[in-house]
């Protein structure tokens, strides 16, 4: 049984078919990674998994159907989603980010450490703790949204975009960490547009066309294949 | 008498109660963009509540303590209005949250007249003598005169905001408001149920809004159906010149206005050599909320962390 199984996820809005029907799944422990073009529905794929807009089909989270369920009741259930743009909240400190990365917490004890195990993974943020999030760097805002998504400790991490508007570096380090918490077991779906880091660092893969799966397979493979070298890998 | 430390203590009184009621405005607006324009007659209904609960208790044979008799009547007044904003946000905002802004405005407008009018038939149109609990005997500090009544304002008001300011900086609560008025969406994905936030919203404000219609009309004496109306848009006033959405800024756009006020009333007859007189009072605010809109749309306080990248 796959952990996260979407299937015939259809998604329209403003009279746009965004997401034409399909399927996909995530398998426990896994990295899949979804790419695909600029508006092919990737990231409008993610905002339905997590519960953020309205969908057609079905998606089940280990097993139940949490169709139509709000965001806020998924992140009890261990879902966590790194928005695109990271969403971070500007005028709280960083601090204040991370536990609200937790709210769904009761344990203040385990809030407090969870905080020093953020800080431990992304140093930049224990020296701004104090400092409202808005004043941070784009690298730095993408390390403190990871980190919130973290506080949840999640069992599915949906990551969108994580190297948009990045400096090279800070992609390294940002990706750094994601394999990492992908070796801690956490259950990763990342979309990306930079292609070939994604195949790099995932299992398995989908490649999103307007709307549709048009591809799927082992990383590995999608990254030898014809098609996908043309159009993504710039080959 | 000192009339320039007299003006800053009615200043003071009628400026603590401007802050009280324009918590409610500025927090609702902080969240959900609305201008809550029913808040006024929250306000003038908590006033009514209490004054009912007062004269019952008063005239009972019990001879109840005059704290007691405040206490009670004070719960009850807190307890009502937050039902009653609790209902409104249910009935009548919630079903326009995704409508166009005008609805919701349009709706809060209609919810004052009708909760006015409501008042006006349960209570009738005349104006409601509170019962006297507080000696009206005043203090004398350096030449200017104060009562018990206005102390307590004083004292009361800056207790709740102060608790107010810790409820929004230091608890999960609190925390959680920000962040919502800040991005709905996100704060959603962050675990937040956004429509018990935006309930707790209103409620609170509320309940600092009932607090503060007991207050004012205790220390006028009287109580009438349509007090929430000039009272909800000097809050209002308020609210705009501290910058609306920022809870420290209704907090100091309160304090001013009613400091403005006073004075301005108090020397308003000297100035224009007895051409106006201290009955022009309400134009002040109403000068200094066009004067804000005018130079500083965003308040006092109202400039906000650019959010970057």
């Amino acid at each position: 049984m796959s952990m996260l199984e979407a299937s015939k996820l259809k998604v329209s809005y403003g009279g746009i078919n965004a997401v034409k029907g399909i399927d996909l799944h995530v398998d426990a422990g896994e990295m899949v990674a979804l790419i695909g073009a600029n508006g092919a529905g990737k990231t409008t794929t993610l905002k339905a998994i997590c519960g953020l807009l309205h969908h057609g089909g079905r998606v089940r989270y280990n097993g139940e159907d949490v169709s139509g369920r709000p965001a806020y009741q998924l992140v009890e259930l261990g879902i966590a989603l790194v928005p695109e743009g990271r969403g971070v909240f500007g005028r709280l400190s960083v601090e204040e980010n991370l536990k609200m990365g937790a709210y769904v917490c009761n344990d203040k004890a385990l809030i407090r450490d969870e905080i020093e195990r953020m800080f431990h993974l992304f140093s930049r943020l224990k020296e701004r703790r104090g400092q409202a999030a808005g004043t941070l760097s784009g690298g730095e805002q993408q390390m403190l949204a990871i980190g919130r998504a973290l506080m949840s400790q999640p069992r599915l991490l949906l990551l969108d975009e994580p190297s948009m508007g990045l400096a090279p570096l800070m992609v390294e380090k940002i990706f750094e960490v994601v394999q990492q918490v992908s070796d801690d077991g956490v259950t990763i779906l990342l979309v990306e547009q930079n292609a070939r880091l994604a195949l790099d660092v995932s299992n398995r893969g989908y490649v999103m066309e307007s709307g549709l799966v048009t591809l799927s397979g082992d990383s590995a493979s999608l990254l030898d294949n014809s098609q996908v070298r043309q159009a993504y890998l710039g080959e | 008498m000192d009339i320039f430390l007299q003006q800053i203590l009615n200043g003071l009184v009628l400026g603590s109660v401007y802050a009280l009621v324009a918590l409610g405005y500025t927090m609702v607006y902080g969240i959900l963009g609305l201008i809550n324009f029913a808040h006024g007659e929250v306000v003038m209904i908590g006033a009514m509540i209490a004054l009912t609960v007062m004269t019952i208790l008063v005239g009972s044979t019990a001879g109840l303590p005059v704290a007691l008799i405040v206490a009670l009547a004070i719960a009850a007044a807190i307890a009502v209005c937050m039902t009653l904003a609790y209902s409104i946000e249910r009935v009548a905002y919630r079903p326009l949250r995704n409508a166009p802004r005008l609805a919701p405005l349009i709706t809060a407008i209609g919810m004052s007249i009708l909760l006015q009018n409501v008042a006006m038939i349960i209570w009738g149109r005349q104006y409601k003598t509170f019962p006297r609990l507080f000696s009206s005997e005043p203090h004398t500090i350096a030449g200017a005169n104060i009562t018990d009544l206005q102390i307590v304002i004083i004292i009361v008001s800056a207790a709740l905001m102060a608790a107010l300011l810790l409820l929004v900086h230091f608890t999960r609560l609190g925390r959680a408001m920000r962040a919502t008025s800040e991005n709905q969406a996100i704060a959603g994905l962050m675990g937040v149920n956004v429509n018990k936030i935006i309930s707790a919203t209103f409620v609170i404000g509320a309940a600092l809004g009932a607090v503060a219609g007991v207050l004012v009309a205790a220390n006028y004496s009287i109580a009438h159906y349509s007090m929430g109306f000039m009272l909800g848009l000097k809050a209002f006033t308020a609210a705009v010149l501290g910058g609306i959405g920022n809870i420290g800024g209704a907090m100091l756009g309160g304090l001013l206005l009613g400091l403005i006020e006073s004075i301005g009333a108090g020397y308003i007859g000297d100035v224009t050599g007895g051409f106006l007189g201290s009955h022009y009072q309400d134009v002040f605010a109403f000068l200094v909320l066009v004067l804000v809109l005018v130079l500083r749309p965003t308040g006092l306080m109202g400039e906000r962390v650019a959010e970057r990248a």
